[in-house]
């Protein structure tokens, strides 16, 4: 039964939640007073609707330090922008190199290609706090790798994988980074850190509206479309276009979220990513001290010493995690996510495969205070009370 | 008396916003107009500029690469 009206989100890491306030209004704005399918025709709406779009493409290669916006193709989340990249480039026997921290959303792809297209899969296995050695993907890969993909951050454990050093282990070897939980966390530079291809959600860290993703694919880094049909250009013809971001973007788009996407990430920058960074660490460590000394209680993942995410697995002893779940939303109005947070994978690698964990997960738009309740929260779920 | 135009023709929308975003920044007056069907058989829209426009133009559009054209000029 429900003893308080409080509402503490800490699913941050499935989606996030509130929104900045100019995402709604931008979201809002498309709905009531343009609605139109931008580039499809030449009406006033229409021209509204291609602007915003335009903008938010180029808000969003600033942010991630692209310097052509072209190369930002707009997805409903990072699962389809993984999907593209992974069924995009990957032919029949290559080899690829991942790392055990991996989302389903690579794992599942990767399966299928393995079927289908007899790709080869080799892993990196990371360490009981989730960390991938870049050591390990030098020694792993070979003359064979195409293609070196990377989950940034751990959506179990919060792990933030050494992405400039895994880089250069990686050598020529083109990199796929799965920025899911990264993106609107930490700052990312495509270019200085030579990633080939960038995936992300819109709707997680970057504070968008759901049903918005990103794959930023490098110029000139050839990957195949998984969807062809109208775009508004080249209409005469029945061959999809071979430029961009037309080539990856057939069918009406997500306007309205992507208007609100754009607003996000503007906002995003004026707070400023390091300003963001700082917070989070903050909760982080809050977090980890907080629930470090509660009897009874094992934390996964990261020490406290390490540059993590405010994303925490745990479990406590004898009590189910289902449970904790449950009390923590019905009798102190804390949500947070329990399972295997469709990351099999990373839950083998840190041992909680295949009970799982409970997952929880802030934002900056979180409060210290907020954080220090569900501190005391879960310490009373953990003593019987 | 009408005054003489020159039509741009784009690859994509977002060629199309990025032209007329330059064009605009350079001062150049311009508008978008459905394409007109003896140009080009695309659905979607080109920029019109003033022909007296069409020299201060011309860096702008080569700075697109092979993305914009000017397709008709004189009307």
């Amino acid at each position: 039964m429900t003893t308080s009206k409080k509402i503490i989100y800490l699913d941050q890491a499935a989606t996030s939640f509130p929104k900045a306030s100019p995402v709604m209004e931008a979201v809002s704005n498309f709905l009531l007073n343009i609605g139109a399918n931008p580039g499809r025709s030449a009406h006033s709406l229409s021209i509204k609707a291609a602007h915003i779009l335009y903008e938010a493409r180029r808000s969003i290669a600033e942010f991630i330090g692209a310097s052509d916006s072209r190369n930002v193709i707009f997805m409903q989340n990072a699962t389809m922008a993984l999907n593209l990249a992974l069924l995009g480039f990957l032919k029949v026997n290559d080899e690829v190199v991942i790392t055990s921290m991996e989302h389903n959303s690579v794992m599942r792809p990767l399966r299928s290609l393995e079927q289908e297209r007899h790709i080869v899969i080799k892993r990196v296995r990371a360490n009981a706090q989730g960390y991938v050695s870049p050591d390990e993907v030098a020694n792993t890969v070979s003359k064979k790798t195409r293609l070196v993909v990377v989950n940034h951050v751990s959506n179990v454990t919060g792990t933030i994988q050494p992405l400039t050093q895994i880089r250069d282990a990686a050598g020529y070897i083109p990199l796929l980074v799965d920025a899911a939980q990264s993106a609107g966390h930490i700052p990312l530079n495509v270019e200085q850190d030579g990633i080939d291809m960038l995936a992300f959600s819109g709707h997680k860290g970057l504070l968008g509206p759901p049903g918005t993703g990103v794959l930023y694919v490098r110029p000139g880094f050839e990957i195949e479309p998984l969807i062809t049909g109208g775009t508004g250009s080249g209409s005469e013809s029945i061959e999809q276009p071979d430029f961009m971001p037309d080539r990856f973007e057939s069918g009406t788009q997500n306007s309205c979220g992507i208007a609100g996407l754009g607003a996000a990430v503007r906002w995003l920058m004026e707070q400023g990513i390091d300003s963001i960074r700082k917070t989070e660490h903050r909760y982080a460590v809050q977090l980890y001290e907080g629930l470090s000394v509660i009897k009874g209680l094992t934390l996964y993942g990261p020490e406290l010493t390490d540059d993590r995410l405010p994303i925490f697995a745990f479990t406590i002893k004898e009590i189910p995690i289902h449970e904790i779940a449950l009390r923590l939303d019905r009798d102190f109005g804390i949500m947070v996510r329990v399972g295997l947070q469709c990351a099999p994978e990373a839950h083998r690698t840190i041992g909680t495969f295949p009970t799982g964990t409970v997952r929880l997960s802030a934002g900056h738009l979180n409060t210290a205070e907020e954080i220090d309740y569900a501190i005391k929260a879960i310490r009373n779920v953990a003593s019987g009370k | 008396m009408s005054v003489k135009q020159c039509i741009i023709l784009c690859n994509c929308i977002h060629d199309i916003i990025e032209l007329e975003s330059k064009l605009k920044a350079a001062g150049i007056l311009c508008d978008l107009i459905p394409t007109p069907r003896h140009l080009s058989a695309d659905c979607g829209m080109s920029v019109i500029i003033r022909a007296s426009d069409q020299n201060r133009a011309a860096s702008i559009i080569t700075s697109m690469g092979d993305k914009c054209k000017i397709v008709n000029s004189g009307q």
